[in-house]
């Protein structure tokens, strides 16, 4: 519809709308249209955020479960690091409603919770295996006083194995933390794998 | 001192694509591998990398220039190490070279949040041609020639309140974070550690702070990820998360929250108990911040309200509407007296097509215009707007009690360009609340 006196009339009926008394009506409109213009260039999807990505890694973690012993779950899943990291770059979960009591967690953001935990019995390997080096040190160093025989001395002798004792009794206690998070690493990739096989089921009986 | 002025953007280490393969080069390292590296800290970003056999002679080609120009850089290469600390091998004096980087680093970091893969690094000598691909790939200094010195790096990224109020800062609605919460308060320990996973996808960042923070006296902590929602609160999600936990937090904040005002964001939050797949319990307690103030938080309604209440007769903001059956409605406004091309706008346009997955469909963008005191006019070049007094009408039956301001919606109208300088206005009607 071309522009007419007519429609500038009817614009103004139906908005009840005036700009100013010394501007027109379809000037001012005008001028506001130009503006949103410039939004007509802007990116505009067609279709949903893609999951190609975290789908496919998902697929392959519901193939693969972790194995029951739980000391090999950290290298089972940093097999999935590096399709995890291109899945988070390009897709991480975006949506921000509240999650209630009961809701189930979107399965983005389990994955997002199983890195966080992978990331965890990193850090927790990593003091373990320092404290177990602190030990070794210390061992190495009481036998060596003990070489020393009369010439050793008691001072240092009881505090290198006083220190022994301790980094031995902190790496133990270290290992447990370790294993327990790496227990429940085997568990949530598992049960992460369970519910993907139980949706690709469901997909299939409704395809 | 306000963190608004220097707090870096959740895009940060994406603004170009120099600084995003930079930050992605970073992220994805893995340990034996071999990079160029040229180091100009006059250029923006300051580092450039490039790995063996795949680069292309990019740096060779940035080196030879710079050298032709007679400007002062370091080349060499830069190795991942089995613990995917980074080692950077050059002709210069090692220690020198690891100095200047630290500084340049503690600059750059804000822009480029994936810096912080530098601490610690290390620098060497470097005894094979750079441009050499197969002596490049196969060189390893001896051990005892790569000089280390981890006080260079103390400030780089530490964990204080500042550190958390700017992540806290930069993250929008719909972003998630990783998370760090103590167990236990000890003095001068901050009891969360959070960073958004768009700075930190392969969680390095997150990582080094919770260590420091252990090496400063923190005990054990739990982690997880977090959300900001749509109203600006936050959820916690994490397995084995107490009540005790949100207290403890409650008190840091209070605390802290004079000197760094984005600590506010944790007003209200909830921590979601979930070992499993679903949400177990929901911990929150609003009494708990009842003495904290939160600022509206950019990207919710209550900040569209606020632009809206502020909206002079006469003023004109950029406008996105969406919302169906299948999401809540959602209006984002943007001043464009703040923002004249629309570029700042139109960049937070993909953030909300991620965070409403059905807006492709429906959203409606354009300008509004506030007309009179009483009536806001709309312009849209969309093709598809006859959603609009539906997506006003669901907007106010949702918000417009809790926000006043927005009822200044009520009869607003669209006018929809066309070609030729058509015009079609979707009556108010429909809206009317």
């Amino acid at each position: 519809m071309p522009p007419s006196k007519e429609q500038d009339e009817w614009i103004e009926r139906v908005l009840g709308w005036r700009a100013s008394p010394e501007a027109s009506l379809r000037a001012s409109v005008a001028a506001l249209s130009a503006k949103a213009a410039k939004l007509a260039g802007a990116a505009r999807p067609t279709a949903p955020p893609r999951q190609q990505a975290t789908n496919r890694l998902l697929n392959s973690a519901a193939q693969k479960p972790a194995p029951n012993d739980p000391a090999d779950a950290h290298r089972h899943v940093a097999e999935f690091v590096p399709g995890f990291l291109v899945a988070v770059e390009a897709e991480r979960p975006a949506t921000s409603q509240k999650l209630e009591p009961g809701a189930p967690v979107p399965a983005g953001d389990r994955m997002l919770g199983i890195a966080d935990l992978f990331a965890a019995v990193q850090r927790s390997m990593a003091e373990w295996e320092s404290l177990l080096d602190q030990a070794d040190t210390a061992e190495l160093r009481v036998d060596t006083i003990e070489e020393e025989e009369e010439n050793r001395d008691e001072q240092e002798y009881d505090a290198t194995l006083t220190t022994y004792n301790a980094r031995r009794h902190d790496s133990i206690a270290a290992q447990d933390r370790a294993m327990k998070l790496m227990t429940e690493l085997v568990t949530r990739f598992n049960s992460l794998s369970e519910s993907e096989q139980a949706a690709a089921q469901q997909e299939a009986r409704h395809a | 001192m306000p963190e608004a002025s220097t707090t870096p953007g959740i895009d940060a280490g994406r603004q170009t694509p120099a600084h995003e393969q930079l930050s992605r080069t970073l992220w994805l390292r893995k340990r034996g591998e071999v990079f160029r590296f040229l180091f100009d800290p006059a250029a923006d970003p300051g580092l450039t990398l490039e790995r063996i056999g795949q680069g292309g002679g990019g740096v060779l080609a940035q080196v030879a220039a710079a050298g032709a120009q007679r400007r002062r850089i370091d080349s060499g290469l830069m190795l991942v190490d089995g613990r995917e600390g980074l080692a950077f091998c050059s002709p210069a004096e090692p220690m020198s070279l690891l100095r200047r980087l630290a500084d340049w680093a503690g600059g750059a970091i804000a822009a480029t949040p994936a810096l912080a893969l530098l601490a610690d690094a290390g620098a060497g000598p470097l005894t094979v041609d750079p441009a050499d691909d197969a002596a490049a790939a196969a060189y390893v200094p001896d051990g005892e020639q790569v000089v280390y010195d981890q006080t260079l790096w103390d400030t780089l990224l530490e964990p204080i309140p500042a550190t958390i109020a700017a992540a806290l800062a930069a993250t929008p609605p719909g972003e998630r974070l990783w998370f760090w919460l103590a167990e236990d308060e000890a003095e001068g320990i901050v009891p969360l550690i959070v960073q958004p996973v768009a700075w930190d996808p392969n969680h390095d960042r997150t990582n080094w702070l919770i260590d420091r923070n252990i090496v400063r006296g923190a005990g054990e902590g739990i982690g997880g990820t977090a959300t900001i929602c749509d109203d600006g609160a936050i959820q916690f999600l994490g397995p084995g998360l107490y009540p005790e936990m949100l207290r403890q937090l409650a008190r840091w904040v209070a605390r802290e929250h004079t000197a760094h005002p984005a600590l506010g964001r944790l007003v209200d939050c909830q921590l979601l108990d979930a070992e499993g797949g679903t949400v177990d319990r929901v911990i929150a307690d609003p009494a708990l911040w009842a003495d904290v103030a939160r600022d509206p938080v950019p990207g919710t309604i209550r900040a569209t309200a606020s632009v809206l209440a502020d909206l002079p007769v006469s003023g004109e903001c950029w406008f996105w509407l969406a919302g169906g059956a299948a999401e809540p409605p959602f209006l984002h406004l943007m001043p464009i007296a703040d923002d004249p091309d629309g570029v700042a706008f139109q960049a937070d346009l993909p953030r909300l097509y991620r965070r409403f997955p059905n807006a492709y469909a429906d959203a409606v963008s354009g300008v509004m215009s506030r007309a009179t005191a009483e009536r806001l006019l709309c312009t849209s070049h969309d093709a598809q707007v006859q959603q609009f007094p539906a997506q006003v009408k669901a907007l106010l039956d949702r918000y417009g009690a809790e926000f006043p301001s927005l009822r200044a919606l009520v009869g607003t109208s669209l006018v929809q360009a066309g070609t030729g300088g058509t015009m079609h206005v979707i009556a108010a009607d429909a809206a009317q609340h």
